[in-house]
């Protein structure tokens, strides 16, 4: 529990855990991809619609782009953070970035729901 | 409002000489942005293979052209970098491997490793 003597100390740290499950969840799944796709490679068109129409990669690989995207967005944040030092400008790139990430969510989202 | 005594500040990076740990740490950062680029690449992909054959075809003729083919090795060396000097994070934040040498050594051991799984990469692509 946060107790208030130690005023805003700990903010960050939600962030920090959440960059480093991410960071775990994002390249677990990759290493999974990679070694299942090298043993079962897809050949077909078919071969691509029996591995992505399966429930199990569906879930997984949706909460895969949820975790790339939060681990990507915790990133270039810090990224701003230590390079931008003009509170209006950063404020105005770190927008502008939740634009293009809200956009990346969704369009994602209709890629994966029409699978 | 100035401080009475400035200290000085030296931000010469030309000048400034990283150790190897610092100039993996900043690779981190560097191949972390550049793989952001490669996200609206990989959904676009995605969403062609699933617009039946055709898409897939589309992907295929994609797959075999030879700067599509470079884009995927860069693509795959920067993640492969990007994971060995993250997992090096990690461990340094678990505690592991905080002494100087243990430190060069893993810096090393992250530069070689992804180096080799680079070439391997390459050789899967052009072979």
């Amino acid at each position: 529990m946060k107790s208030d003597s130690r005023g805003s100390s700990g903010a960050g740290l939600g962030e920090w855990i959440a960059q480093r499950v991410s960071a775990v969840y994002v390249f677990m799944f990759i290493l999974w991809m990679t070694i299942d796709l090298s043993l079962n490679p897809i050949t077909s068109h078919s071969d691509w619609q029996s591995l992505s129409s399966g429930y199990f990669f569906r879930v997984t690989a949706l909460l895969f782009v949820v975790s790339l995207l939060v681990h990507a967005w915790t990133g270039l944040k810090s990224v701003f953070l230590d390079y931008v030092h003009n509170w209006r400008l950063r404020f105005l790139l770190v927008m502008a970035l939740a634009l293009v990430f809200g956009g990346f969510t969704i369009w994602s989202f209709i890629v994966l729901g029409g699978m | 409002m100035k401080p009475a005594h400035a200290r000085p500040v030296f931000l010469n990076l030309l000048q400034i000489r990283l150790p190897l740990g610092g100039i993996l740490s900043i690779l981190h950062r560097v191949s972390g942005v550049l793989l952001v680029l490669s996200i609206p690449l990989m959904i676009w992909v995605v969403q062609l293979l699933n617009a039946g054959p055709q898409g897939y075809e589309r992907a295929m003729v994609l797959f075999d052209h030879g700067g599509f083919k470079f884009l995927i090795f860069t693509v795959a060396w920067l993640l492969i970098q990007h994971s060995l000097s993250g997992i090096r994070h990690l461990l340094l934040d678990m505690g592991i491997g905080y002494g100087l040498p243990q430190a060069r050594a893993s810096a090393w051991t992250a530069f070689g490793i992804s180096l080799l799984l680079a070439c391997w990469v390459a050789v899967l692509l052009w072979k």
